[in-house]
This record gives structure tokens, C-alpha cells and sequence, in this order.
């Protein structure tokens, strides 16, 4: 979602150490490797490069986030509230497009909401922030 | 903290470039899926499953039904890669690069059997690699797709093309447009193209060999059909009959043709000559051309109103060898007569073909020929075919042998009836005469029969005329045929005022004139003679009764009083007498006269009354000669005197006979 950024070069969680070579675009470890036994405090920041690195990945992305099957399910729960009971047939493209729709209207949400918890001086999101930008916005964009 | 800490501009513009960045997203995505997808697949709600060319799958899942060789995924590692691929790619906007995708592009090189699938996944293929189109190249790429597809089919029936790969057409070179799989819409393109060589010709092919058979089609087995359907047309219409019978005599004469190997002989007679002995050829038609035009248009007009070529035997021997005399000249080849009654597939074939051939010709000519109706024994077609036989039938029977009569029912409200009705507008004048008339249906072969019964009571007319004293008696009426009809009084009767009245009702037949019969053209002109000797006698008989039959009449009534009157007799003794047995039509039930008496005076009883002369008729049976009163009868013209007309008068004459017959018969 944020700015389009050139491709670059992750970067590894490197402690005290400068890689010789520019290393090689290395995806995102599916699963990371298993933080040294140094203490908690390295583990702590071991866990924020993580996640930066995490929050970067999804960013970089295009991908749908959430899965199909699931929100699909979630689609047939409201539509059947909307046809009485009877359960219509969706385009495939309905589906990816409904989907792709909600993913970036909760991607939106939620940078709001970060900002407004930014703005109170934290840095955990609550519940709280979500609905303050959602009543920022408005009925139409927030309250629907 | 205070880095951390935004300010409120700050937030707000970082609240804006939010908002900006969505509402940009929101325009990718709008634009992106703003087409009909009509080749997406659709998922069933219900079972959250869509159909695949694998096989059935779950949306976002693995395959659930295989189809074909399909190979159903298990784990989901697999699933979530392909669906990851997929959905990276649908997030570029690519279209649905659902796992279908993937499997599309593997069967877009193989090489299969089933040129439907091959198709399908062609067809997937290309519109998932295509960039988003518009509505319009959606359109008309489905409308190319089903015009290859029923092109395919009639290819696939005809062997043409070469193999499978010439057989997938999706599309044509101009609407295909610019995709990143260009190479696979190249591909088609070009099959489509060699495809369509190999189906031009051999539709051209196919055309060369419909020509030849174009050139042996005559005009009649083109136009055979509608030929027949104008026939009838005409036929029906009666408005515009001409009977020039000598012109197309003479214009068959000048066409007739030594030689016979014209090119009409040739075409008429082409499989379809009605065999013919060849020695009648020549001689025959010479003395009877106009029997034999008028047969021959008979037969022309009616069997193309039949439209049937059944071998029919015909009634008359006469009728027969004049119509193949005619049909000799005009064929020009010589015809057997044997082979005429015969039903077998080849004569009826023929018979139909020269049904058609006659009807062009009639058609041709200038001239419109009312059509006499052919006899056709045993056939069911037509009503003119029926009423020939009919009126065939009365003719021999009663024209023949004068002594049987028509037995004639009256419909219960035809337009006749009507018009006499209509005509009459007397008040004294019997006009409910509906209630009493019978019940049965007017026919035509009622129609025809009534008229040979007029036909002969003319004749019986003049004959009376000529012979009968005035105060002489009337001939006894011949019994007739069983009950429920009235038999036409004799024209001995009809003296005087009864001979208008009967005059009128012979008229009368001619305005029951039922849609779709044509008249008759020689029954008219029996109608024209009947109707002069009538006047004729009418005016004889009026002046010479005039003094005694005027009182009679109703002064004030019109003609049509007494018209009517006749008709509710008619009526009315057919209703009373559905099964009188073989005392005859016009016997009256005894306490009718007498009914007829004492009901009312005045228009609305005027039903109930009988005729004057057939109130004579009750009392036939008994005594003819003695109890039937005449018109001129002075009994009858005396009461007749009172001023009450010839109602009262008849009703004051009536019971006497009717009592007598009465009485007789206790």
C-alpha cells in the first residue's frame, strides 16, 4: 500500500557485522530463524527487525491478504441476509473483487487508525484509534 | 516521544495522503473490474465450488471432483501456493489468474482430442492473459465465438478442415486485441483463417450441387404450393366468377400441338399424364370442347382446391371421358382410360401433379371459373365434392323419378330467414317465428336438395298452370320421406298469393348463401327459369284470381308477411313433427290448427299459424283430394273477408281439415 519503492535489498537482522557483499534480495523467511540465546532484550528487537521486515514485506505486496475461502464464507453470510434465505452464484471476479475492496478499505483503516494512536503517543493500536478514525471520517467512509 | 508525538498538521496531512492513497487504489480497482467477466467462473454459494476444466473446486480451496486427468490437490502448502500465485497476480489487475490459469497454458499446447476442451481452455486462456477489455470486444468476441462454434459443428458434420488444430477458431483477425498472450490469439487467428478456407469451399461445393438440382425444378413445383393456396383463396371468394366458357375453349383449341413435345407438354406431362386410350385423341374433343373445358376447369379448379390427387372414381362414364378427352389435348400423348379409377401411388402422384398443373393453368388464364364441383366418390375432401355428389345424388333421384320429392329442413335461423324477416317489417306480419322452427342444422346439401325441390315444384307449377281449372282440385301431394321435414307444397297450391309466397321463398334460397360454398353456376340459371315461370304464373294467376284471393290477403301486410309465414309453416311443422312417421311433413298435429285458432290475433302469434295451403295438407292423408283448400277456395277468401287477413282466414279454414284428420284418426 505505501509509495512504490525500487526494489532493494532486505535486510537481515546482522548484529556487529557488515556483509562483504550487497547481499541478494532474500524473500521474506517464511519462517524466521530462531533468535540467538542472548537474553530478552535481544529477543525484543530481535522481534521488532521482524517485524518491520514484516510490515515492509506486506507492503511491498499485492497480494490478497486474506484468504479466499474464509471470506468467502463471510460474503454467502451476509448475502444470504440480503436474498431471503436463498443462496445466489458470485462471478469469481465478484469474489476477488469484493475482496480486494475490503482489503484496502481495512489497510486505510488502519493507517488511520496508527496515526491517531501515533498521535496520542503510543504505539499500540487500540480499539479506541479504529474508532476515532472511523468518526473522523464520517458516516459515509467510517460509520457506513 | 516528542518525534514521536505528531502534531495535529502533521496528522491531518498524514491523515490526507491516506485518504489520497486509498481513494487512488479504489480507482485501480474500479477500473479493473468494471467489465462483464462473462467467461469468469461462477461459484455456487451454496457449496462454495466452481466449475473447472480440472474439475470442481472449492473457491480458495483444493479440487474437489476430478474431470478428465485432473489430479486433486491435497495439501495445503500446494493450495496456498497457487492460490498465492494467482492472487499476486490478480493484484497486478491481470484478470483472474486463478489456478485454472496455470492449467490453461499447459493444455494451450497440448495437443487433444476433445476439441471442446481444447477450445474452452483456449478461450479461458486468452481472456485471462488479456488485458481488461471493454464491454464492446466482449461482445462481439462472444458473438464470433458462437458463430465459430456452429460453424465448427456443421465442419466437424461435413469432414472438413484438416485436423484438431485447424478447428479451433476463437478468433478473428480484426477484433482480436492487443494482449501480453499475443502469441496464442496469433496462433488462433491463424487457424481461424485456414479453417474458414477449408469451410468456403466446401460450402461452395456443397452450393454447385444445389444448382444442378435448380435447373431441372419447373415453375410448377415451385409455385405448386402457393398455386394451391391461391386456388383456394379464389376459390372461396366467389365475388369475382366469369364464366367465359368459350374463350377457353377456343384458347385450348389454339394451344393444342400436334407434335405434343413442347416444352409446356414436356412440362406438364413430365411423370404425370393421366393415362389415355391414343385413338380418342383427335376426334373426340372436337364436338365436346365446351363439356370438356368445363370438366377440365372443374377439375382444374377443384382439385386445386382439394389439393388431393387421390385416384377418385367418377360418378358419371360421360364426365369421364370428356375430362380425358381435354386432358388428351392438352397433354398431347395418349392416356388410358383403365388407369383412371386405379389408387395406386404412381396415379395419385400424377393426379397431384396435374392438379397442380391445371390450377397453374387456370391461374394463368385471364379468365376466373367458378368451379363446379367434381364428383368424388368416397372422398372426403371438400365441400364442393360433397355437394356435387349431392346435388348428383337429388338430381337422380327426384329429377329422374319425378315422384320422390326432396325432404327439406329449414335452419332455424338463417340469413334467409333473416331477410325475409327483415324484409317483411309488417306488424301483423307472423315474425317470431324462431322459436318454432327446427332445430337442426342448415346444410348445404339442404341447400342443394331445397333447390331441385323448387327446380321441380316449377315445374309442377307450369304444369298446373297450364292444366288445373281454377275450382278443380289440386293434385294430392306424394307421400314423403319421414317426419321432422315439410315437404313443399305442390304447385297446384300454389295459386295466387301462395305462388308469390313460394316465388319469394325461391329467392329466399339463394340468400343462404353459406360462406365458402360456391354457387352454382347451372343451378342458377335452373333458379333464373324457375324464378320467370313463376313471376310469370304469379302474374297469371293473380289477375285471374284477383277478385277472390285479394280479400285473401292482408291489404296492409307486404309480401313478406306471407313469406314469413311459409317459413314459421315450415318451422313449425318440423318441430311438431319429429317423429310423425310416414303421414308426411306437413301433417300438422291435430290441435295445431285448432292451437293456431285460438291463439290471439297479432304479430307475436303469428308462429303458430299455418299456411293456407298447408293447412289442406293435414288433412292429405286421410282425403287429399277432398279436404285440401285452395286459396282461391271461397270458404277461405270469405272468412278471409272479416278484414283480419289471410291469417285469421286460414286459421278459420284450418280446423276443419285438421278436425277431419282429427277424427279420423281416433
Amino acid at each position: 500500500m505505501g509509495p512504490r519503492r525500487r526494489k532493494r535489498k532486505t535486510e537481515t537482522p546482522r548484529r556487529r557485522t557488515a556483509s562483504p557483499t550487497p547481499a541478494t534480495p532474500r524473500p521474506t523467511p517464511a519462517t524466521p530463524r530462531p533468535p540467538p540465546s542472548r537474553g530478552p532484550s535481544f529477543r525484543r528487537r530481535y522481534r521488532r527487525h521482524l517485524v518491520l521486515r514484516e510490515i515492509k514485506n506486506l507492503q511491498k505486496s499485492t497480494h490478497l491478504l486474506l484468504r479466499k475461502a474464509p471470506f468467502c464464507r463471510l460474503a454467502r453470510e451476509i448475502c444470504v441476509k440480503f436474498t431471503r434465505g436463498v443462496d445466489f452464484s458470485w462471478q469469481a471476479h465478484a469474489l476477488l473483487a469484493l475482496q480486494e475492496a475490503a482489503e484496502a478499505f481495512l489497510v486505510h483503516l488502519f493507517e488511520d487508525a496508527y496515526l491517531l494512536s501515533l498521535h496520542a503517543g503510543r504505539v499500540t493500536l487500540f480499539p479506541k484509534d479504529v474508532q476515532l478514525a472511523r468518526r473522523i471520517r464520517g458516516i459515509e467512509e467510517g460509520l457506513g | 516521544m516528542e518525534n514521536e508525538v505528531l502534531g495535529d498538521d502533521e496528522l491531518l496531512q498524514k491523515l490526507k495522503d491516506s485518504r489520497r492513497r486509498f481513494q487512488r487504489r479504489m480507482q485501480q480497482l474500479l477500473e479493473k473490474y468494471n467489465q462483464p467477466f462473462e467467461d469468469a467462473p461462477v461459484v455456487q454459494m451454496s457449496t462454495l465450488t466452481y466449475e473447472t476444466p480440472q474439475g470442481l473446486r472449492v473457491w480458495g480451496g483444493r479440487l474437489v471432483k476430478k474431470k478428465g486427468e485432473g489430479h486433486i490437490q491435497g495439501s495445503e502448502e500446494e493450495t496456498a501456493s497457487r492460490t498465492e500465485g494467482p492472487v499476486q497476480s490478480a493484484a497486478r489487475g491481470d484478470g483472474l489468474p486463478a489456478p485454472s490459469a496455470r492449467d490453461l497454458g499447459l493444455d494451450s499446447t497440448s495437443r487433444d482430442a476433445n476439441v471442446t476442451s481444447h477450445q474452452e481452455g483456449l478461450a479461458a486462456a486468452v481472456s485471462l492473459a488479456a488485458a481488461p477489455w471493454s464491454p464492446l470486444k466482449d461482445e462481439l468476441r462472444r458473438k464470433y465465438l458462437s458463430q465459430a462454434d456452429a460453424l465448427l459443428q456443421d465442419a466437424e458434420c461435413d469432414d472438413c478442415g484438416g485436423g484438431d488444430d485447424t478447428r479451433v477458431t476463437l478468433l478473428p483477425a480484426p477484433a482480436s486485441p492487443p494482449r501480453p498472450a499475443h502469441d496464442v490469439a496469433a496462433v488462433l487467428r491463424d487457424d481461424s483463417v485456414s479453417w474458414r478456407e477449408t469451410s468456403g469451399h466446401s460450402f461452395s461445393s456443397s452450393q454447385s450441387f444445389a444448382a444442378d438440382d435448380l435447373c431441372n425444378v419447373t415453375v410448377s413445383d415451385l409455385y405448386a404450393g402457393m398455386l394451391r393456396s391461391m386456388s383456394r383463396l379464389l376459390s372461396v371468394r366467389s365475388s369475382c366468377v366469369i364464366s367465359t366458357k368459350t374463350f377457353i375453349v377456343r384458347a385450348r383449341a389454339s394451344r393444342r400441338r400436334p407434335g405434343g413435345k413442347s416444352r409446356v407438354d414436356r412440362t406438364y406431362c413430365r411423370g404425370s399424364r393421366p393415362p389415355c386410350s391414343g385413338a380418342r385423341e383427335r376426334p373426340g374433343p372436337q364436338p365436346e370442347p365446351g363439356r370438356g373445358a368445363v370438366a377440365l376447369r372443374e377439375c382444374q379448379n377443384f382439385r386445386g382446391l382439394a389439393g388431393q390427387g387421390a385416384g377418385s372414381t367418377l360418378e358419371k362414364a360421360s364426365f369421364e371421358v370428356n375430362k380425358l378427352q381435354i386432358w388428351k389435348e392438352l397433354q398431347g400423348t395418349p392416356q388410358k382410360l383403365s388407369s383412371w379409377p386405379h389408387r395406386d401411388g404412381s396415379a395419385m402422384y400424377r393426379l397431384d401433379r396435374e392438379n397442380r398443373l391445371m390450377t397453374l393453368q387456370w391461374l394463368i388464364s385471364p379468365v376466373k371459373i367458378a368451379p363446379r364441383p367434381r364428383l368424388r366418390q368416397g372422398e372426403g375432401g371438400g365441400h364442393p365434392g360433397d355437394l356435387r355428389s349431392r346435388f348428383d345424388k337429388l338430381y337422380q333421384e327426384y329429377c329422374l323419378s319425378p315422384r320422390k320429392q326432396p325432404c327439406l329442413t329449414y335452419p332455424p335461423s338463417s340469413s334467409g330467414v333473416r331477410v325475409h324477416r327483415g324484409a317483411s317489417g309488417s306488424p301483423g306480419g307472423p315474425r317470431e317465428s324462431d322459436t318454432h322452427q327446427p332445430s337442426g342444422p342448415f346444410s348445404r346439401a339442404k341447400a342443394k336438395s331445397l333447390n331441385e325441390a323448387f327446380e321441380t315444384l316449377g315445374r309442377r307449377a307450369l304444369e298446373a298452370g297450364r292444366g288445373l281449372p281454377q275450382g278443380a282440385s289440386p293434385p294430392p301431394l306424394p307421400k314423403t320421406q319421414p317426419s321432422g321435414r315439410w315437404k313443399p307444397p305442390p304447385a297446384s297450391l300454389l295459386q295466387g298469393n301462395g305462388l308469390g309466397t313460394f316465388r319469394k321463398s325461391a329467392s329466399l334460397n339463394r340468400t343462404f348463401s353459406v360462406p365458402g360454398v360456391q354457387p352454382l353456376g347451372p343451378v342458377r340459371d335452373h333458379y333464373d327459369e324457375i324464378k320467370e315461370r313463376f313471376d310469370r304464373l304469379h302474374r297469371k294467376y293473380c289477375r285471374a284470381s284477383a277478385p277472390g284471393t285479394e280479400a285473401s290477403f292482408c291489404p296492409g301486410a307486404p309480401p313478406g308477411t306471407a313469406r314469413v309465414q311459409v317459413q314459421s309453416q315450415k318451422a313449425f311443422s318440423g318441430k311438431l313433427n319429429p317423429g310423425s312417421g310416414s303421414q308426411g311433413p306437413p301433417k300438422l298435429p291435430p290441435s295445431s290448427p285448432r292451437h293456431s285458432v285460438r291463439s290471439p290475433l297479432g304479430p307475436s302469434t303469428a308462429e303458430v299459424r299455418p299456411p293456407p295451403w298447408s293447412a289442406p295438407a293435414v288433412g292429405s292423408s286421410s282425403s287429399p283430394q277432398a279436404k285440401r283448400l285452395r286459396l282461391c277456395d271461397p270458404r277461405a277468401c270469405g272468412r278471409g273477408a272479416d278484414g283480419r287477413g289471410p291469417c285469421r282466414t286460414v286459421g278459420g279454414a284450418a280446423p276443419e281439415p285438421g278436425e277431419e284428420a282429427h277424427g279420423e284418426k281416433r
